[in-house]
This record gives structure tokens, sequence and C-alpha cells, in this order.
């Protein structure tokens, strides 16, 4: 039993490599006696090496880390994912993106100095009555002892036109309004006529936002006499006159 | 395999997940992705589910962290655990197909030999896979997880000297197979 633990530590050693001179001595004096088992513990021995020799691996899955990991720490993926948030922020911020700022601020600044010189012109198309050349324009006559108001409406895509010709030496335009008054003003212009003249020619220009209903009133102030009121609508691209005008008080 | 020595690094790292240091965990987890991957294909001959029985032994081994006792070997603690939960995963619910798929062998240099390597590789290791759990074990870990006598004998938690005869009978059994096919 002793001598066969020993063949045993013998035989383990082998496998190993490990014999030092005397134990090969005495392992090769126990396969002589033992040639058939000798040849078994070859092909063991064979079979070893090519074990030893011929270890295969397999490539771990790419995606198996971040798929453990996502399992066992959600809120470390959260704190990834604020992370990346943050590197997307400071991208934003980076360098390359202040031109992009700066291109972008210019493009603004551009289209602001288009608008506000379209609207320059506009206004001054507006003044110079230009503008009304196509409009649809519907006369006024107001007549009372004391003057004679020739006024025209005039409507043209948004814009009101509003002409006034006070022929008397009494009476001045004196103000315009509109209601609702909510619709903004582009222009408002009150030309008075020549100083030396009789007649006092009021001129008015008015554009419009919106193509909505509109009533406007033409203040006449009169010398000596309450202010004298002439009524109109717009609506629906038409101008019609509100009311006959009224006898001055 | 030298890194399964270190258990100082391991214990280390282990501390600071505790703790909850951000990253360790990644760090530990390179440490061990290899030879744990390696041994459950091996156990399972599987692409597909040794990927799953990798995860979840990982899953399993955090969720466990705070039961280990820092004076056995890590190694020799998480190679248990994955061991048992693949065993029980085979034997329970994963259809296990032994060496299904073609084994890479990234060592041989011609096409041929690779061709030649592969064939005895899928070969022997679906004669492994008919042994016995015991001595099935004990060859995995020996010759393909390249364990010492002793680091087997610390993840199977027997004797040494049961590793050495198990080996010996399990190289005699397999060679009585090899004859036989």
């Amino acid at each position: 039993m002793r001598a066969q633990n020993r063949m045993q530590k013998l035989l383990e050693k082998w496998f190993d490599d490990a014999l030092n001179s005397r134990e090969k001595a005495d392992l090769d004096r126990y396969f002589r006696r033992n040639p058939r088992q000798h040849k078994q513990w070859l092909q063991e021995k064979a079979l070893h090496n090519t074990l030893k020799n011929n270890a295969t691996t397999m490539p771990v899955p790419e995606r198996l880390k971040s798929r453990v990991l996502q399992a066992i720490d959600p809120y470390q993926y959260s704190r990834t994912a604020q992370k990346h948030t943050n590197s997307m922020r400071n991208f934003f911020v980076s360098p390359q993106w202040a031109y992009a700022y700066v291109f972008l601020a210019g493009l603004i600044a551009g289209f602001a100095v288009l608008y506000f010189s379209q609207k320059q012109s506009f206004d001054n198309e507006l003044l110079s009555g230009s503008m009304l050349k196509n409009s649809t324009c519907y006369p006024l006559v107001y007549h009372s002892s004391e003057a004679t108001v020739d006024a025209e409406v005039c409507y043209s895509n948004e814009v009101v036109s509003i002409r006034l010709e006070v022929n008397s030496e009494d009476a001045v335009v004196s103000r315009l309004e509109f209601n609702p008054a909510a619709f903004s003003v582009y222009a408002v212009k009150i030309l008075t006529g020549n100083e030396n003249s009789a007649a006092q020619t009021g001129y008015t220009q008015v554009s419009l936002e919106s193509k909505g209903p509109l009533s406007a009133v033409v203040f006449l102030k009169m010398k000596d006499h309450l202010s004298q009121e002439i009524l109109f609508t717009v609506a629906n691209d038409q101008v019609v006159l509100y009311a006959d005008p009224i006898e001055i008080q | 395999m030298v890194f399964m020595k270190e258990n100082r690094e391991d214990q280390l790292l282990i501390e600071k997940i505790l703790k909850g240091v951000s990253g360790a965990f990644g760090i530990l987890y390179e440490r061990y992705e290899h030879p744990i991957f390696q041994l459950m294909y091996r156990l399972c001959g599987n692409y597909e589910v040794a990927a799953d029985l990798t995860q979840e032994a990982f899953i399993k081994m955090y969720n466990n962290l705070a039961k280990y006792a820092p004076e056995y070997k890590f190694f020799s603690w998480f190679y248990r655990l994955a061991l048992n939960h693949a065993l029980n995963c085979i034997k329970k619910e994963k259809p296990c197909a032994v060496m299904a798929e073609e084994i890479h062998d990234e060592t041989v240099a011609s096409p041929e030999q690779q061709f030649i390597a592969t064939e005895q590789q899928n070969q022997l290791l679906k004669i492994i896979h008919t042994l016995d759990e015991k001595y099935r074990l004990v060859i995995l870990l020996f010759y393909y997880q390249e364990l010492t006598y002793t680091e087997i004998a610390s993840v199977l938690s027997v004797p040494e000297k049961r590793v050495k005869s198990r080996l010996f009978t399990a190289r005699k059994l397999l060679t009585e197979k090899l004859n036989r096919d």
C-alpha cells in the first residue's frame, strides 16, 4: 500500500514534469515491470500535454461589461449619463461653438438692420403717398357753413390712408382716432397747407397692421366751435361712411 | 493565473466597492471578466448562455459582496459562487449545447493547423463533458482555467490531495473514452 502510494505520487510528479533523477529512475523501473500500464500512462501524458498546450480561449462579448455594470448599479449609470450631459454642455460652450454664436449674432443683427431699413423705406413711401397709387379710395365730402372738408380714405393692402382737405380759415384737423386702439399705427402725419393760404389743408396717412374691422374718427377743430367728427369704418377692404356729416354745432 | 494571486488588490477594490467608490467594481470586473467567461463557456459550451451566466455570476457576486469574508481568497470565493451558479442554472433551466460552436484558437498559426487543432479541441471537450461533474470540473479548472492544485482545492472546497487524485482518475477515464472512440 505504501509502495502504491509512492508510485501514485511519482506518477503525479511525472505528469507535471517535476521528477528528480532518482525518482525518474524509480519510475522507469516501475514502467518496465508494468508495460501495459506504462502504455496507458503514456497516452494519459500525451493527453495531458495536449490539454496543457492547446488551451483555447473565447473572446468575451464586447457589451458584456456594460450589461453587467448597468445591471448592478443604475445610479452609477445615471451619473455617467449626467457626465455625458455635462460633456455635451461643455461642447456647446466650447471655442468651436463660440464661432457659431458670433455668426448667429451677426445674422440676427443683419436681419434687424434689414427689417428697420425696410420699415423706414415703408414709412417714407407711406408718407410720400406713393403707396396709394394702386389703392382703392373713397371720397367723403363734408360741407358746413364754416368749412368744407374733402376727405379721401384710401385702402390698400394693410394700409389705410386718410387725406383731408379742409377749406376753411377756421378749421384745422386736430386729431385722428382709430377704434380699436389696439391697431398699430405705423405713421401718422398731419400736414398743414400753406400757412399764408386761407385754406388749411390737413393731410394724414395712417398705416395699420390688420385688415380687421376698423372705425376712425376725424376730429376737425373749428375756430370758436366745438370739434366736429366725421365717422367712417374700414372693414373687409371696404371703406364705408359711417354717418352723414353732422351739423356743426 | 498570476492576477488571481493578487488577493490584496482584490481586497482593496472590495473595500472601495462597499464604500460606494465609483468605478471600483468596473476594475474588479475587468480582473475577472475573462476567466469567468471562459469558465462559463467551458461549462456550458454556448456563447450566448455563457455571456448570460457570466453576467448573472457578477451580479450575484456584487449582491453578496458584503458577505464575503476577507480571510479567504476572493478568487476562490467568486469562482465557487460562479461555478455553483452555473451548475445550478445548467441543471435547472439553461440548455447546454455542449461545444456546439466553433472554438477560436488564436495561438495556432496556419489555417490547416488551426482546423485540426479546433477539431481536436471540440472532440476533446465533448468527451470531457461526458465525464462525471467532479472529474469534469477538475479538468476544466486545471487545464482550461489554468488553476493550480491549491486553487482548485480552494474553489471546490476539497483537500488538495483529492484534487490530484480526481485529476489522475479524470485523465484515465478520458484516455479510455478517447481509445474507445
